[in-house]
């Protein structure tokens, strides 16, 4: 005796906590663990009040396409990031990276201050007097023409303050670079057309789109408003664009294509060429012929081109037929290749075809100078790098990391120790920063005044949206060049602000405009800038006079590598976004690390499983990178996006995955780069990792998650209405639909509700691009929980994008699942603690204060929306700031999942009641809803019968996930269309 | 087994006692202000609107504090030896905001919106008590779900979850 045995403490211990239920003191009242403080405000902002959004609109200035945004702000500061409705160029839609721009103004890993390199060779942290006293004495003793500045394509006042600067000071050199540059496409313009002008695609006119690599819907060019116009297309059933896509490796954009041929990897472009000529000696061509291009293409001799690309007669065939066929079909060349001479003949291939085909009608546009002609081409670039140490010895960089994406041919590390001197302007730290004498950390465009001109008419203001992130002692760029102006004795306007509204005058005079300027301006700063479009109205006129020689293809390699552009990271600019580096690429499904894409049979056939760790060696550099077996890809190629290998770029992205740029060589025998088709060693190294991937399953399986409708059947239907869900079911289960009845009266007997929400998902619309999935994160304070938790398969994402390889054709289905709102919703029944439960609008409320984390409802949730907290994650300050004040952050051991936004439905319903009325259809937008740059989701309420959504419930291609479960989703999906004539 | 019921006893005394503190450590309902703030003096005899310096309470979710800008409005022109106004004068000098510790807080996951409670023609006083009386700011309410829950069942004011929470 004596002793207390286990099941004794259990009855203690029970007795106990009954005793302390029973106290009134800790029932449920609202904790007080600590005294909060209330600030009032010094002196009020005017027009600003307190828990309602002001917005303000930007430009965003992630990559040369430069969407218009707008910055949702609250109690002075940015919480959000959506599209500009106004602006032409994302119509109020935008992509993950814009979205994620957010969080490279709030990056907690911003330089706080300036370094400076001191006599040790150590960067440490100085004030800015100091960084700018080093750098001035060193500008004053250096020849002018000694000094260059490395900058994006600027367009706009920057571009031309920058060069003022430059030229006041004596002959200071500008080299404008773009990792993802189209040279290409500029010099095969200039070869036909006579001008080094972008010809853009017009998806609208155009009835076929032929793409020889070209990711018109990731990052090529302007994606966001070429998914919206290719979307739009893609889901007219009466004029549906055809698509054709030829690439080696299956992008995401070949991936929604109706056939995908695969040549040996960095051939397309002969494949074009032959296309081209085919199409002449047919002589099916209505247009007159120039004698030079009749010349030129008959260099592609059928045989040879047909044997060294690997594709079959028949595939060739096909394409040609659909070409012939099509009125105004749109070819496209590569998406990548600076100044390569290949890419150029694909380019040339391409253009001059779409113009024969469609002669004045071709589906191509003038728009003037855009950001990406700024650019200077590779070889140009080569030549600059090369000339460090001499023509150069103080190099001043803005806004770029050449010691990580400039390819390694350029041995940019070696170039660097040549240099006398590098000044670096940054807001972050990176490996170009690592390296420099002095760096001054600059504001993020968010916080900072500027503009930008992505094309010619197109004038979009970027004006901060709040104070600068008191947390970093950043400066302006351009406040910045004029402190610098004023030490060294030239003459410059007193701040950048003045010198923009110069700027702004002038092209108020330019467009005719006669208000007052301050009037003018305010209409400026409201609606994002001044869109008149371009008034070229040049037509497309083949002039080509001397085209160049086609090169001959390298010999054919296996293992061939293809490097290509990443939707997520872009050229690595974005890997510092945890949101970025969270969200899982849309193909293979791999967040926060490096893949190496290959074949599952190749896989097989080389004795590799998922996740073996191989040696992947080009004749340039060499890493190391687990395996993923990618079913869309060319027997013998492998492949690997851009992005990762940062070695200094923050928490987020230092020390993840491998730096593609390593890898990339010179095309034969020219000082151009070779993105496709690198010949590589693989080696096993005998280790394996855990791939960080949210990969359920890679197809369906025989089940009907995702379905599709031959165009042919849909149009004999177009314009019908099914019946509702609701009186299907009473046909088809008279006895249950009674009960249901009942069953939603007698737990809603007050609250009759006019709303009933519903979302429509357009899978045959729906790219895949995943802009919804962060533009939900941002929403929702959704947390970033890390490669480890994602390997064990603790993701938090309320929406993922559901993918699936089709297992009889190539293309890819891909489902947006978010929660179903099911209004027979398995989870409820099952919470012990009523956490989840059924509003009268029909959604699935989920009470976080309420839930005691059973998992019983995520355990029965057949579409396993629901998401647990397995940890209180923190959000590192500042980024903290971007959390959404009408949205609770949840903490460990809570379930949480989507309400389709319940704030912003509730803020809609708030106003409705202010002006006592009903919530108007499209009044509320979803966050996911919002950034579809496709179109794709249509949000509204299913009790009114004229709403779009009402509508669409009813179209002959709606169909519900797992609808033969009773759960009767408040998600309907629209089916994707397959042609009919397709085998 | 007695020293068993010893310990039970021991372990039953010990979570009440735990209750207790946390129960008195929930903090006073008239915290101390940085400046002793009076609303009789405002309310009852200069009778001053709660929304002149509340001036959000009817358009926002938050009511609003006044800016030292408006409490200076007034106090440019009164008494400057009353060692209240000499408080607020320094921070006006200074050009610092007040931190005023909050009297009525609610936890995190509640959302309450003022606007939606004045336009259905609640009085202030309602939930925050006859203010115009008090000289120092007090918590009358318990603001727990129950107390805000019993009001919306009177009053057949919405009672769905997502109301309050979201």
């Amino acid at each position: 005796m004596g002793e207390i045995t286990r099941r004794d403490f259990l009855k203690i211990l029970g007795a106990g906590s009954a005793a302390a239920v029973g106290l009134p003191l800790v029932a449920c009242k609202p904790p007080r663990s600590k005294v909060e403080k209330v600030v009032s405000q010094l002196i009020p902002a005017e027009d600003v009040v307190p828990g309602i959004p002001q917005w303000y609109a930007t430009t965003c200035q992630e990559c040369p396409a430069h969407c218009g945004l707008l910055v949702k702000v609250r109690e002075g500061r940015i919480i959000k990031v959506e599209g500009n409705p106004d602006h032409p160029v994302s119509r109020g839609r935008h992509c993950m990276r814009g979205e994620a721009a957010l969080q490279g103004l709030y990056n907690p890993d911003r330089l706080p201050s300036p370094l400076l390199r001191n006599p040790d060779g150590q960067l440490v942290a100085v004030e800015w007097d100091q960084a700018l006293q080093a750098l001035i004495e060193t500008l004053k003793q250096t020849p002018p023409d000694k000094i260059a500045w490395l900058t994006p394509p600027l367009t706009g006042a920057m571009e031309s303050f920058l060069r003022q600067w430059s030229e006041a000071l004596g002959g200071v050199r500008i080299v404008p670079y773009e990792p993802f540059s189209q040279d290409a496409l500029l010099s095969a313009s200039e070869a036909l057309f006579g001008t080094r002008e972008i010809p853009w695609p017009d998806f609208e006119k155009a009835d076929l789109v032929v793409s020889f690599g070209a990711d018109f819907l990731e990052t090529w060019l302007s994606p966001v408003e070429f998914t919206r116009m290719y979307a739009q297309r893609r889901g007219d059933a009466r004029h549906r664009l055809h698509h054709i896509q030829v690439e080696a490796r299956l992008s995401l954009t070949g991936s929604k294509a109706d056939r995908w041929i695969a040549p040996r990897p960095g051939t397309e472009p002969w494949l074009a060429g032959l296309l081209l000529r085919e199409m002449i000696e047919s002589g099916t061509l209505s247009h007159p012929i120039p004698q030079t291009l009749r010349a030129w293409a008959q260099q592609f001799d059928r045989s040879a081109v047909l044997s060294f690309t690997g594709v079959s007669e028949a595939e060739f065939e096909h394409l040609k037929k659909a070409v012939s066929e099509a009125k105004r079909p749109l070819i496209l060349g590569g998406n990548l290749g600076a100044g390569d001479p290949i890419q150029v003949t694909g380019w040339i291939a391409a253009l001059a075809l779409t113009a024969l085909k469609g002669g004045e009608q071709a589906p191509l546009q003038w728009r003037g100078r855009s950001s990406w002609d700024r650019a200077v081409s590779f070889e140009t670039l080569a030549k600059f790098v090369e000339g460090w140490g001499e023509e150069t010895e103080v190099l001043l960089v803005y806004d770029r990391n050449p010691l990580y994406a400039f390819p390694s041919i350029l041995q940019a590390d070696e170039a660097r120790k040549r240099l006398k001197f590098m000044a670096v302007f940054t807001p972050y730290p990176n490996e170009t920063a690592e390296a420099a004498d002095v760096v001054f950390p600059i504001r993020q465009f968010l916080e900072d005044w500027g503009d930008a001109e992505p094309y010619e008419g197109v004038y979009s203001i970027q004006q901060p949206g709040m104070q600068p992130v008191p947390h970093f002692q950043s400066q302006a760029f351009g406040d910045l060049l004029i402190q610098l102006g004023q030490q060294l004795g030239i003459s410059v306007p007193e701040t950048f602000v003045e010198y923009l509204r110069t700027h702004w005058q002038k092209i108020q005079k330019k467009v005719g405009d006669s208000r007052p300027f301050d009037e003018f301006w305010r209409e400026v700063l409201q609606k994002g800038g001044l869109f008149k479009g371009s008034d070229a109205t040049k037509s497309i006129q083949l002039q080509p006079k001397q085209l160049p020689e086609v090169p001959q293809p390298d010999p054919p390699s296996t293992p061939a590598l293809v490097v290509y552009p990443s939707l997520r990271l872009y050229d690595g600019r974005m890997a510092n976004r945890p949101w970025i580096q969270e969200v899982p690429d849309p193909l293979n499904k791999v967040s926060w690390q490096s893949v190496l894409e290959v074949h599952p049979d190749d896989a097989r056939a080389w004795n590799l499983k998922e996740g073996d760790v191989v040696r992947l060696t080009t004749s340039r550099g060499s890493v190391e990178l687990p395996i993923r077996t990618y079913p869309r890809i060319r027997r013998g190629v492998v492949a690997l996006a851009t992005g990762q290998g940062h070695t200094a770029f923050g928490r987020y992205a230092t020390g993840k995955g491998v730096n593609a740029f390593v890898l990339i060589e010179a095309q034969n025998g020219t000082s151009s780069l070779k993105w496709t088709g690198i010949s590589v060693q693989l080696e096993k190294t005998g280790r394996r990792v855990h791939l960080a991937h949210t990969d359920g399953a890679e197809t369906l399986e025989g089940r009907k998650v995702a379905q599709t409708i031959p165009l042919g059947v849909y149009l004999e239907h177009e314009g019908e209405l099914e019946p509702t869900y609701e009186e299907e079911f009473e046909k088809e289960f008279p006895a249950t639909a009674a009960f249901y009845r009942e069953y939603h009266k007698e737990k809603f007997p007050e609250h009759e509700s006019p709303y009933h929400w519903g979302l429509v998902v357009d899978t045959e619309k729906c790219v895949g691009c995943a802009a919804c999935v962060v533009a939900c994160m941002a929403e929702n304070n959704i947390p970033t929980v890390g490669e480890k938790l994602i390997v064990q398969g603790r993701e938090m994402f309320w929406i993922r994008i559901e993918r699936y390889f089709d297992e009889q054709s190539h293309t890819v289905h891909f489902i947006p699942m978010m929660c179903q709102q099911c209004d027979n919703a398995p989870c409820e029944p099952v919470c012990p603690v009523f956490a989840t439960v059924h509003s009268a609008d029909g959604l699935n409320e989920q009470v976080y204060n309420r839930c005691v984390g059973t998992r019983y409802c995520s355990n029965n949730c057949p579409y396993k929306v629901r998401r647990f907290n397995w940890y209180t994650f923190k959000f590192p300050e500042p980024l903290n700031w971007q959390l959404n004040p009408d949205v609770t952050v949840r903490e460990k051991g809570v379930m949480e999942k989507c309400t389709f936004c319940i704030q912003r439905i509730k803020y809609a319903k708030d106003r409705a009641k202010d002006e006592q009325r009903l919530v108007r259809d499209g009044e509320i937008q979803p966050a996911c809803v919002q950034a579809c740059p496709a179109e794709a989701l249509v949000f509204g309420n299913t009790k009114d019968p004229e709403s779009r959504v009402a509508k669409l419930f009813r179209n002959p291609r709606r169909y519900r996930v797992l609808e033969h479960l009773n759960t009767r989703p408040s998600v309907t999906y629209l089916k994707r269309f397959t042609e009919v004539n397709e085998v | 087994m007695k020293r068993r019921f010893g310990i039970g006893i021991f372990l039953f005394l010990l979570i009440v006692g735990i209750g207790l503190f946390i129960g008195a450590q929930r903090g006073t309902t008239a915290p101390e202000q940085p400046i002793p703030f009076n609303h009789q003096i405002h309310v009852q005899n200069l009778k001053m609107e709660c929304m002149y310096c509340h001036s959000f309470a009817d358009r926002s979710t938050v009511a609003g504090l006044p800016s030292v800008r408006k409490c200076m409005g007034c106090h440019k022109y009164t008494d400057p030896k009353k060692p209240g106004i000499q408080i607020l004068l320094q921070y006006w000098n200074d050009q610092k905001p007040i931190e005023w510790t909050k009297v009525h807080d609610l936890p995190d996951f509640v959302y309450f919106s003022h606007k939606r409670h004045i336009r259905a023609g609640i009085q202030c006083q309602t939930c925050h008590g006859p203010v115009q009386e008090m000289t120092v700011a007090k918590k009358v309410s318990s603001l727990g779900m129950g107390w805000c829950l019993n009001c919306h069942n009177q009053r057949k004011a919405p009672r769905e979850c997502w109301t309050c929470h979201k």
